[in-house]
């Protein structure tokens, strides 16, 4: 019976196509799959490429603006931390301010240090106020514009002068100090690398020519004896 | 000769035996292209992968590159970072501005014209001038307004006494 059901489907008709078809069928079969695998393959292929020709760009272009740095820019690198650096300035300041004082025949009468605070900007700030006897307002001038220019960094807060009894005039000088803790850790390296804009070159050379405080150096003394241990 | 044994019935009829041969031909066909398709589609893959690895390869050499010139990179973090919180500090409030207009002032004041008074703020700033006649003090503020480059004059107060003369209070800002 079952015998009988195959030969009337698979006639000799049917028969000579099925060889073909089935080899036809295959044939598309695999195609399809590898089509389908191949091109998901190569997708995944293009775009690690992309990503990785983009992180090679990157790091060419970084590579050659850290090679194209000028030198006279690196050479500034210590006159901006004298500019702000990373401690309190304070006494720094009041040395300038006492120099500049003397330079424009000011006579300091008073200084004071108070309010160290942090301000918003990653910056910590400190309250100077000095009085000031003054022979003439253009030396006042002339010492208001050293202390503009001169290094570590300090702003003008508030200036008066009046003329006392004895008819003398008399100056009153609030300035802030400025400094910041220095950054502790490099960018990763396929961070693009920003060059200098033209008002940082600017800043820069403007800070760079700020007038620096003069540091005394102690020169090394050779140890001796004692003959006194307890003077 | 041949001679065929097959009842009839057994034979396929000639029309079946043509299609069968069409569908040979196509199958040949399709594995000829898949082969090549497949062939290229390894070939693609192949080549994306060296390409890829050649990149990585580039990329390790430029970082190697990169942190032998860790100082020159470090220096430039600090100055962009110093630069960064100078330029704030610049743009906050000061007098600096009050400083320039002092100095303008004073190169407008003539014999009988005297500067008595100066308080500066980062707002604006503010002057007491003395002179003994009117005269003078007209000619002082023609002065102001011609040479110095200031964007508002406010007249706060003005005074007269006879052992003083006229006392005039400015705010001046730029």
């Amino acid at each position: 019976m079952k015998m009988s059901l195959f030969r009337k489907i698979l006639t000799p008709n049917i028969m000579v196509l099925l060889g073909p078809i089935s080899v036809l069928l295959g044939v598309i079969i695999l195609f399809v799959i590898i089509l389908n695998n191949g091109y998901s393959q190569i997708k995944t292929q293009l775009s690690t490429l992309k990503t990785t020709r983009n992180s090679e760009n990157q790091l060419q272009t970084k590579l050659d603006k850290l090679k194209d740095i000028p030198p006279g820019i690196l050479d500034n690198s210590s006159d901006v931390i004298v500019v702000l650096p990373y401690k309190n300035p304070g006494i720094l300041i009041i040395s300038q301010m006492r120099l500049y004082a003397n330079n424009n025949s000011l006579s300091l009468s008073k200084i004071e240090l108070k309010n160290a605070s942090k301000t918003n900007d990653q910056l910590a700030k400190m309250q100077l106020s000095g009085e000031f006897d003054i022979p003439n307002f253009l030396s006042a001038v002339n010492f208001l514009k050293n202390m503009i220019s001169s290094a570590p960094i300090s702003t003008l807060d508030e200036l008066t002068i009046k003329l006392s009894q004895a008819g003398a005039l008399e100056g009153e000088l609030k300035t802030s100090a400025y400094w910041a803790d220095l950054p502790t850790q490099l960018p990763p390296l396929n961070e693009p690398f920003r060059e200098l804009t033209k008002e940082e070159q600017d800043l820069l050379t403007k800070v760079a020519n700020f007038s620096q405080p003069e540091f005394t150096t102690l020169p090394p003394t050779t140890p001796g004896q004692r003959e006194n241990p307890f003077k | 000769m041949s001679v065929n044994l097959l009842p009839q019935e057994l034979r396929p009829k000639g029309s079946y035996v043509k299609l069968s041969k069409t569908l040979k031909k196509f199958a040949l066909v399709s594995t000829i292209v898949m082969l090549v398709t497949s062939s290229v589609v390894l070939a693609s893959y192949l080549l994306l992968r060296y390409q890829i690895s050649s990149s990585i390869k580039k990329q390790d050499e430029l970082k190697g590159n990169i942190k032998a010139l860790e100082q020159t990179e470090q220096k430039m973090i600090l100055i962009k970072d110093r630069l960064d919180k100078i330029g704030k500090i610049e743009k906050s409030d000061n007098i600096n501005k009050g400083v320039g207009i002092l100095e303008d002032v004073l190169g407008t004041l003539e014999e009988n014209v005297f500067l008595e008074e100066v308080e500066l703020k980062p707002a604006n700033a503010q002057v007491v001038i003395v002179t003994g006649n009117s005269l003078e003090l007209t000619h002082f503020l023609s002065k102001l307004m011609s040479q110095v480059k200031l964007v508002r004059i406010d007249l706060v107060s003005l005074e007269y006494g006879p052992t003083k003369g006229y006392e005039m209070k400015l705010s001046l800002s730029r």
